[in-house]
């Protein structure tokens, strides 16, 4: 039997995988603050005693997942609660697991004027005034609230307090679900200084729809072309079994 | 396959959005109507291989591979973005400048909050929304009143025949709440108080935060067709994207099954 087989059955496996990130990405084309993934494969040599030799059997295998780190489109809302990054900050909120990143800004205030996420997450506040209340309080019968371009939240004019932004290096986060980011370990987070807050405005997904449908085609030919092979494989293999065998 | 559940739960989400749309544009006229919008969250994540693990080669994985499992709908929140005003002309239309809200006692004395200000008499004389629910604090308007005139803090005060001075029937006051997002519609143009929108503030009109009231003019929705149009066509798209997902999943599937 041909080991050629494997490799191709590795290819459409692959294959199957980068279909099933697309089908996350399109499907989250509609959620706000939503990063698109994209997978990375690699050549993967099978280890015989003696190291790899030339008739080693190769494959193909997921080498990493990244996530586009480019700032989604911006969608002007007027909801003064709206509020979207610019640059490579992230919103710090407070889970029952610790704290969680999001770029996800549309948030509603509480009864008691904490900035909540739809997820009910509460938005952190950097350097609290008292940090057994870490999360961001806004006076809730505040009339008017306007944030400023590094975060900070005016009540009526008068300044509140100011938005936890901050930043990682590069394998800093990994998504968790419901836009959120939990932080690997690797690396602190630090305050993104430079990262611009908008108020009354979202930030779309980063999906292209057009890459979407790219990659869809994509996986969908290269599956069928690795189905080629397998059946190619399997009669190569049904002849040498009839011929060979009539031969001897 | 991952993929047919992913876009299967994308285009649930776009059909939400859709029926959101939908409701939006079906109450472009309805006065004090207040627009929603639906939020999406994307799903846990699987770990298919999970950072710092050993590779076969005996390295450790410096990054993990997570592969996302589609959307879901997170909320429906209404927009609480001021109307369009527009002018009527008839002194019982009363339309709400900024933020805040009517209370109407419901029968069973609950109070419900609408913007809607096209306010009647009824027999009585009393004030009374479109679906002759009080008003609260409640007015009556004597039936030999010549003038109703409503200021913009409240204060209703009527001309009668043969008096050159105004009587004041009493004040309308406005509610407001922390957070008006978390009100729960009821249908009619109402709202009621939820635990997520807080406890209502009771104020004058015009004093903290609340806004004053305009005589003459009606709050149309605050639903604007030209961007309902755009996400309707945008959620459109991204259902057919959804589809063609189903659709490639579902080739893949036919060929795994011809090897």
């Amino acid at each position: 039997m041909s080991d050629g087989i494997y490799s191709a059955l590795s290819g459409a496996i692959a294959q199957q995988r980068s279909l099933d990130v697309t089908a996350n990405n399109v499907a989250n084309v509609g959620t706000v603050g939503y990063r698109a993934d994209a997978l990375a494969f690699r050549e993967a040599v099978s280890r015989e005693q003696g190291g790899p030799t030339p008739d080693s059997l190769r494959y193909v295998t997921i080498s990493q997942l990244s996530t586009d780190e480019t700032d989604g489109p911006l969608t002007q809302t007027g909801n003064p609660l709206d509020v979207a990054l610019q640059g490579d900050g992230l919103f710090a909120v407070q889970t029952e697991d610790g704290v969680r990143y999001t770029r996800a800004g549309s948030f509603r205030m509480d009864p008691e004027g904490v900035f909540r996420t739809p997820g009910g997450h509460a938005l952190l506040a950097a350097d609290p005034a008292d940090p057994s209340q870490p999360e961001l309080r806004v006076p809730p019968a505040a009339a008017s609230i306007q944030i400023g371009s590094d975060g900070t939240v005016m009540a009526d004019g008068a300044p509140v307090g100011r938005m936890r932004i901050e930043r990682f290096g590069a394998g800093g986060l990994e998504k968790q679900g419901v836009t959120l980011y939990a932080p690997t370990g690797r690396g602190n987070p630090e305050p993104a200084a430079e990262t611009q807050v908008l108020q009354g405005y979202l930030e779309g997904a980063n999906v292209s729809p057009i890459e979407g449908m790219n990659e869809l085609i994509t996986a969908n030919r290269s599956f069928e072309a690795f189905q080629r092979v397998i059946q190619a494989f399997r009669q190569i293999d049904e002849k040498a079994a009839r011929e060979v065998g009539r031969s001897g | 396959m991952r993929s047919l559940r992913s876009a299967a739960s994308g285009m649930a989400a776009q059909q939400t959005h859709i029926d959101t749309i939908a409701n939006n544009m079906a109450n472009v006229s309805t006065t004090g109507f207040r627009r929603s919008r639906a939020e999406f969250q994307d799903l846990i994540y699987q770990q298919v291989r999970t950072p710092g693990g050993r590779t076969a080669d005996g390295g450790t994985l410096p990054t993990g591979v997570q592969i996302g499992q589609g959307t879901r709908t997170v909320s429906t929140e209404f927009m609480h973005t001021q109307g369009a005003m527009q002018q009527t002309g008839n002194p019982l239309d009363v339309a709400i400048e900024g933020e805040g809200f009517f209370q109407v006692v419901r029968p069973g004395g609950e109070i419900a909050y609408t913007r809607a200000g096209n306010l009647k008499l009824d027999n009585q004389g009393q004030l009374v929304t479109v679906d002759g629910l009080p008003i609260e604090p409640q007015i009556t308007v004597p039936q030999d009143a010549t003038s109703v005139s409503i200021a913009q803090d409240g204060t209703v005060s009527v001309t009668q025949p043969g008096s050159q001075q105004t009587m004041e029937l009493g004040q309308l006051q406005i509610a407001r709440f922390p957070n008006p997002g978390g009100l729960e519609a009821m249908g009619r143009s109402m709202f009621r108080a939820t635990s997520a929108s807080g406890q209502p503030l009771v104020v004058q009109p015009g004093q903290e935060g609340a806004g004053t009231l305009s005589q003459g003019f009606l709050e149309g929705s605050n639903v604007e067709v030209v961007n309902e149009m755009i996400d309707l066509i945008s959620s459109q798209r991204a259902y057919e994207i959804n589809q063609r997902v189903i659709q490639a999943s579902d080739e893949m599937l036919r060929k795994s099954t011809e090897v």
